[in-house]
């Protein structure tokens, strides 16, 4: 048995039940001060009373108490759901009402959610005696009105007079089951209603299966294509930039019209405001650039718009932009010699922020950025593999004499792909009669635009009396970058994924073996490797969803996590739901409703984020012309189906006999005590 | 000694003492006294009364010898005559929280009338008359005396005293035995809140050692009614404890409490033979004078 209230509105009148206690109370606590010579009497009167009085006390708030509940429900209406399974006379109707990001595109006075509101109104208004309705909401998780179809139809309209539509997508799927599954055993006429845009870009896989009993109709709303423009991506080139590195922002717009479009596009930082033209062709992307430059470390919030058109909703996108002030490096140290000439070198860039590794932390979580493998004989490789497969990682490998080439080009492929390197390739140790130089052989490589001017020495002064000596042809795809006179690549990037690159060292820092530790060049060398071979993805601290997504944040310690609060789009804090794990206390948003930038907050301090996209695929608002059962979409007339039942079992007549009977008790009450006083 | 004292004071007023002249306040019991006077005494004497025979013992007067009981008896017996000395009055006016009780006038500005026009009535037949006021503690005491400076000083005693704290006239009463040393009338004059068997208890001692005892209960009008009406939260005056009742609830069973109460002290007064009488504010003081001199 289930009960719902036909006028929640009034809900807040359920306030008024406390009344007669503060009543009671009020009347009890602020009586007029008579001064007396001696109260003794009284007092003794008045403890006397007081357990003859007491209980009629009690009894008549009781009462008064009830009869004010009991007008407030009369209000508020209350109805008795029955749970009984429907008879063969009844049928029952259930409404399932796209209320996804799409039906919020306003079409003549109101926008098509409004359109499918009034429609489903106007269908339940149709309903006669004896027949059941429910509404269910199409989004991502599928909201039911009723827990089963009911009488209560009045309520139904309420509920859809104040329905807002979401940013969501939908679930055809999920509304459907939960619809057949509360027709239950129902033996009555069954009918689904699906009211939609039925919009091409989401409707046109859903196979709108229900089982044989049941009728399904399909309400379309919406009238055409609407031309609309929308931010589709936007991505960061580093995604996780130093300070005052230069970032590329590419910012992706889609045209949904018929017509090019010429759109205007903002960019919003704290700090700057930028914007650009772009023109997006028909039913096309078009992208543009925005170069803008990180000045304070930490996260960094930006907001890409489009001049507004009708269907605002899309018009915004969002990204977190995470701006360090160091490079994590971590440094392997296999051949002690050249770990200490790269440790040297890498301890006078104040960028670097350097960390020795074991063979065993190489086995581990590798937080860094780029990783210097010294004397590298496979130590660590299905975690380097992962880690640099995933983009999260750079490697620069020196390997040690007498490795395999399959295990270094092992570094460069993904986790499990075989790698083309033969087991019989091994890098050797070539000792050489003469000294020789090295040059660049890949001028224009993005690692040596600070050498071209040649105001940062010159790479041919350089000398080595020896250096490891391997088959190129063992590392298919491999770019050399600085070659030995013998043709032999002293630098080499075995594999550029654009986000985590891994780079092949052959050049001896042996101060017997090689000058290049001592020349002017190797700094700058091994700086732009760091700065231009650092992994360009990594851990992220923004998290992205989907509207009515929920986002959560790690706390570590308690009285922290009370200072910290989630602002929304609208600058306020939201709710958050806080639970104590055994790491600390983890904060839970609500779902987030609507697309834009939820930061996590504490003491003023961004400490994390969310951005909830608006879904891609709601902002093309073309109309499915057919659906896959061969059905035109436009086929059914709302018209065709207002023709159904109507039946109300309200409980008021029943409060209001409760609500004369309490009067009456109460009336008897205060005789009685009355009586008893006298 | 004048026998009048200036009539400036609060609480004797010209027209007041134009009344007392019709009034005349003497014990009825044998007093205690120092000057022989028109008052009877215990202390056997010189004196026109006859009172007992008594066995003459060594040291006894032979003047007193009754030489003709002597000759028919042939033992020595002794005629003792009552002797009139003067009266001993002793006031003991409450001067407690409660009694600054009530409108137009307060008990204690009540009470002090009278007591002011009884002083002044013993000092007028040239007898001695003490003031000793309390709570519940002695707050004040003036030895008896019958000089006009005297009566002045208890006068502005009377004009300076204001209520005090809580009533506690049993603890008073045998605070004040030591202070009260030859046996007298002890008129006291209080709202008797307090515990009836303690006070009974403690004037036994005073009856024991001989002591007419007036007691004159003081009320205003409405404590005998209870004030107020509809819900109400009475301050104590004495405690300040407050009591939320309702007034017309109350009203009858309180009157039956403050009416049991003034039976109970009537009626124990009665059983221990002494004088008592229920003052309300809203009738003269002077009526408390026909009441002693009915029970003269």
């Amino acid at each position: 048995m289930n009960w719902i209230l036909a006028n929640p509105a009034l809900l807040p009148l359920a306030s008024l039940i406390a009344l007669p206690v503060l009543v009671h109370l009020f009347a009890r606590s602020r009586p007029r001060s008579l001064k007396f010579s001696s109260t003794e009497f009284i007092q003794k009167i008045v403890r006397k009373q007081m357990n003859i009085k007491r209980p009629q006390d009690w009894l008549l708030l009781l009462i008064r108490t009830l009869l004010v509940a009991t007008l407030i429900a009369i209000f508020l209406q209350p109805v008795l759901l029955s749970e009984k399974p429907l008879t063969a006379a009844n049928r029952s109707v259930i409404l399932i009402i796209d209320a996804t990001a799409s039906m919020n595109y306003p079409e003549g006075v109101q926008t098509r959610f409004s359109a499918a509101c009034g429609a489903a109104s106007r269908r339940i208004a149709e309903l006669s005696q004896g027949e059941c309705a429910n509404v269910i909401f199409l989004k991502s998780n599928p909201e039911s009105v009723f827990p089963v179809p009911g009488v209560n139809t009045s309520h139904l309209q309420d509920v859809l007079r104040r329905a807002r539509c979401t940013q969501e997508t939908g679930v055809l799927e999920g509304a459907l089951s939960a619809a057949v599954a509360q027709f239950g055993k129902a033996s009555g006429a069954k009918e689904i209603v699906v009211i939609s845009d039925f919009q091409a870009s989401t409707w046109a896989q859903e196979s709108f299966a229900v089982p044989g009993d049941i009728t399904l109709t399909r309400i379309r709303i919406g009238s055409g294509a609407g031309a609309n423009g929308a931010v589709t991506s936007i991505q960061a080139d580093p995604s996780q930039p130093l300070l005052a590195d230069p970032v590329n922002l590419l910012v992706e717009v889609a045209n949904y019209s018929a017509e090019e479009a010429r759109r205007t596009v903002f960019l919003e930082m704290p700090d700057q405001r930028l914007q650009q033209e772009i023109t997006v062709p028909p039913w096309g992307r078009a992208t543009t650039l925005f170069r803008i430059k990180a000045t304070t470390a930490g996260l960094l919030p930006v907001g890409i718009s489009l001049n507004e058109d009708v269907f605002t909703a899309d018009d915004r996108r969002w990204m977190i932009l995470p701006v360090k002030d160091h490079i994590r490096v971590g440094l392997y140290a296999g051949d002690s010699i050249l770990a200490t000439a790269w440790s040297r070198a890498l301890s006078v860039l104040p960028f670097v922020q350097l960390q020795r590794l074991t063979a065993e932390e190489l086995e581990g979580d590798l937080p860094y950025d780029l990783i210097f493998l010294a004397g590298w004989s496979g130590e660590g490789l299905a975690n380097l593999q992962r880690q640099a497969g995933s983009g999260s990682l750079s490697i620069v490998c020196a390997p040690k004499p007498e490795t395999t080439a399959q295990l270094v080009s092992q570094l460069s492929s993904s986790s499990g792909e075989e790698s083309s390197g033969t087991k019989s390739e091994v890098f050797h140790w070539q000792s050489l009669t003469d000294r020789i130089g090295a040059q660049i052989v890949a001028r224009e490589d993005r690692l040596f635009t600070l050498f071209t001017k040649g105001n940062f020495g010159n790479f041919s002064s350089g000398r080595v009396r020896g250096h490891l000596s391997f088959n190129p042809e063992a590392f298919p795809g491999m770019v050399s970058l600085i070659q030995y006179a013998d043709k032999t690549p002293a630098l080499a990037r075995l594999k550029s994924s654009g986000r985590g690159e891994i780079y092949l060292w052959n050049i001896p820092l042996d101060a017997t073996q090689s000058d290049w530790a001592s020349k002017v060049e190797f700094v700058p060398l091994l700086g732009e490797l760091i700065l231009k071979g650092r992994a360009r993805a990594g851990e992220s601290m923004v998290e992205e969803l989907p509207p009515g997504g929920v986002t959560s944040l790690k706390i570590a310690g308690a009285s922290e996590a009370n200072r910290v609060e989630l602002i929304g789009p609208d600058k306020t804090a939201m709710a958050v739901e806080r639970s104590t794990t055994t790491q600390g206390v983890r904060l839970i948003s609500a779902p987030l409703p609507t697309a834009g930038l939820y930061i996590w907050k504490q003491k003023g301090q961004v400490i994390g984020g969310a951005v909830v996209h608006f879904p891609e695929a709601e902002s093309d608002l073309r109309l499915l012309e057919k659906f896959n059962d061969g059905t035109r979409a436009n086929q059914l007339k709302t018209d065709d189906l207002l023709n159904r039942p109507h039946n109300e079992s309200p409980l008021w007549p029943t409060l209001l006999l409760i609500a004369v009977t309490l009067l009456a008790f109460e009336c008897a009450v205060v005789f009685w005590i009355g009586r008893k006083t006298a | 000694m004048s026998a009048t004292p200036k009539t400036s004071h609060k609480y004797l007023r010209p027209e007041d003492l134009a009344k007392l002249g019709a009034f005349e306040f003497a014990p009825k019991l044998l007093v205690e006294g120092y000057l022989s006077g028109r008052h009877r005494s215990r202390v056997r004497g010189a004196s026109v009364e006859f009172h007992d025979y008594r066995q003459y013992v060594p040291g006894d007067d032979l003047a007193m010898v009754d030489w003709r009981v002597y000759a028919r008896t042939d033992r020595h017996y002794l005629r003792t005559f009552e002797q009139e000395t003067n009266l001993e009055c002793h006031l003991m006016l409450d001067s407690s929280a409660s009694m600054g009780y009530g409108g137009p006038i307060s008990k204690l500005d009540y009470a002090s009338f009278f007591t002011a026009a009884l002083a002044y009535l013993v000092f007028r037949q040239r007898d001695r008359v003490s003031l000793l006021t309390f709570d519940e503690k002695i707050r004040s005491f003036l030895p008896p005396s019958g000089t006009s400076r005297h009566l002045n000083e208890m006068l502005h005693l009377l004009e300076n005293n204001t209520p005090g704290s809580k009533t506690s006239l049993s603890v008073a009463l045998r605070k004040a035995g030591p202070l009260l040393k030859r046996r007298g009338t002890l008129v006291i004059v209080s709202d008797f809140f307090d515990d009836p068997g303690a006070i009974f208890s403690a004037l036994s001692i005073y009856l024991h050692r001989g002591f007419r005892v007036h007691l004159f209960h003081i009320l205003d009008p409405t404590e005998m009614e209870l004030p107020g009406d509809g819900l109400l939260s009475y301050v104590d005056m004495e405690s300040r404890h407050r009591t939320v009742a309702h007034a017309g609830d109350i009203r009858r069973a309180y009157q039956t409490a403050i009416g049991q109460h003034i039976e109970n002290l009537r009626r124990l007064a009665a059983a221990k033979q002494i004088d008592y009488a229920l003052a309300r504010t809203d009738h003269s003081f002077f009526n408390l004078f026909d009441h002693l001199c009915d029970h003269r």
